[in-house]
């Protein structure tokens, strides 16, 4: 079984099976992180193809990071994955820019409800109430909990990737996590009491 | 350790980034403080539940997309690279005009191209279709786009896996400056870059760039 360098290391000699199985982990985390960044799947999806672009334009130059455990589970790479969600993070801070220059109509900017969650009906309703207080958190807490979430990566190491300190990151994610407490409540009582 | 630290350290002991001694101190703490675990469970609740937050997939027309992408990374380093087979000194004609045009991009207007300007092309040459434009939507509907808007040779193909786009030996009429500079420009950093979607996210402006190229190199050259 190849290792985690073995398998970045035949990527970026062009094998395809290695580029598959180095990027194909990645989807559905960066989909989420962008959808739940941009409040549009569409758009996300579009950067999740730049992100892609941009990761395959550049590969053949990567370095991994000195002191990550490469890892060798299913997942996303940690040999990759500071710098994949960088480049996801500053395409999505570009769009949100674009955006606000060039404000959609709002058919367009419009967040698309998910579907409940499988499951009894209490917890889909709050999962659906979780997913639009996450999107109704302040940009800086969302990236810092979406990253979390969706990364695996450590709180240093998304510090790196937002560019701010250590404890801003923590205090960023202390505050989010709070303020969903307070949005929540109301549906983890109710659940709760059933 | 005392609630103020315990309380700043809450989420480094939630998601278990904290050295081991410093967890028995955390952990002994929460043992005497019901107020800190009480703060410290609901963080934690709240913690398990962001992370059953419904995941969205990928759709079918991106995992598509996303094929195609792979492929043509993946494609024989003969076929990725090599954007130009031919004699040497088509070859040397191909360095020099690459370096023609990153002046020409360089150069903020453009020359109207002499009418009439023909180059002579190798028998045989390669074209690459940028991997920005492979991956967009109908890339093959561009391509024939291109090819109508700024005169490439019909005789141009596209692989609708791979997206790699290839030229077959020329024959009959001699390509003109357009198919050169496309050729060229194709296989080349410099279009490359500029066919970057994030900076030039539009067919038209694309378009634009290659045609003020072309003519810019037709005017530099004054081949005719």
């Amino acid at each position: 079984m190849k290792s985690e360098l073995e398998r970045l290391k035949a990527a970026q000699a062009g094998d395809r099976g290695a580029l598959e199985r180095l990027l194909v982990p990645f989807q559905t985390p960066l989909l989420n992180y962008l959808y739940r960044m941009l409040g549009d799947r569409h758009q996300a999806e579009d950067l999740l193809q730049e992100t892609f672009v941009r990761v395959l334009r550049s590969l053949h130059g990567f370095r991994p990071p000195e002191g990550v455990d490469p890892g060798g589970g299913e997942g996303p790479s940690p040999l990759l994955a500071r710098w994949v969600f960088t480049i996801a993070t500053n395409l999505a801070r570009d769009a949100r820019r674009g955006r606000r220059r060039d404000p959609q109509p709002l058919a367009d900017a419009e967040v698309e409800a998910p579907s409940p969650a499988e499951g009894s009906a209490e917890d889909g309703g709050l999962l659906i109430a979780l997913d639009a207080a996450i999107r109704g958190l302040p940009e800086t807490q969302r990236e810092v909990l979406l990253l979390r979430i969706h990364s695996g990566l450590t709180f240093g190491r998304i510090a790196e990737i937002l560019g701010c300190p250590l404890n801003t990151a923590l205090g960023r994610m202390h505050y989010a996590l709070n303020r969903l407490r307070r949005s929540l409540r109301p549906y983890m009582a109710m659940v709760q009491e059933r | 350790m005392d609630c103020s630290e315990m309380r700043s350290r809450a989420l480094a002991y939630i998601y278990g980034e904290m050295p081991l001694a410093e967890r028995r101190s955390a952990e002994g703490h929460l043992a005497g403080c019901e107020s800190c675990l009480a703060e410290v469970r609901g963080m934690s609740d709240m913690a398990d539940l962001v992370g059953k937050v419904e995941q969205v997939v990928p759709s079918t027309e991106f995992h598509r997309r996303f094929d195609r992408l792979v492929t043509a990374e993946a494609a024989p380093a003969r076929t990725r690279r090599a954007s130009f087979r031919g004699p040497a000194s088509s070859r040397a004609l191909v360095a020099i005009a690459a370096g023609i045009a990153v002046l020409a991009w360089l150069r903020t207007e453009w020359a109207p191209i002499p009418s009439g300007t023909r180059l002579t092309l190798p028998p045989s040459c390669r074209i690459q279709v940028p991997l920005d434009l492979a991956w967009r939507d109908g890339a093959d509907a561009d391509l024939e786009s291109l090819r109508d808007r700024v005169g490439l040779a019909v005789n141009a193909t596209v692989d609708p896996e791979s997206g790699v786009s290839e030229q077959q030996d020329t024959e009959g009429p001699t390509p003109s400056w357009s198919e050169a500079c496309y050729t060229l420009g194709a296989g080349s950093d410099v279009l490359r870059w500029k066919l970057d979607p994030s900076a030039s996210p539009r067919l038209d402006r694309d378009l634009e760039w290659i045609r003020g190229a072309i003519e810019s190199m037709g005017a530099d050259l004054g081949e005719g």
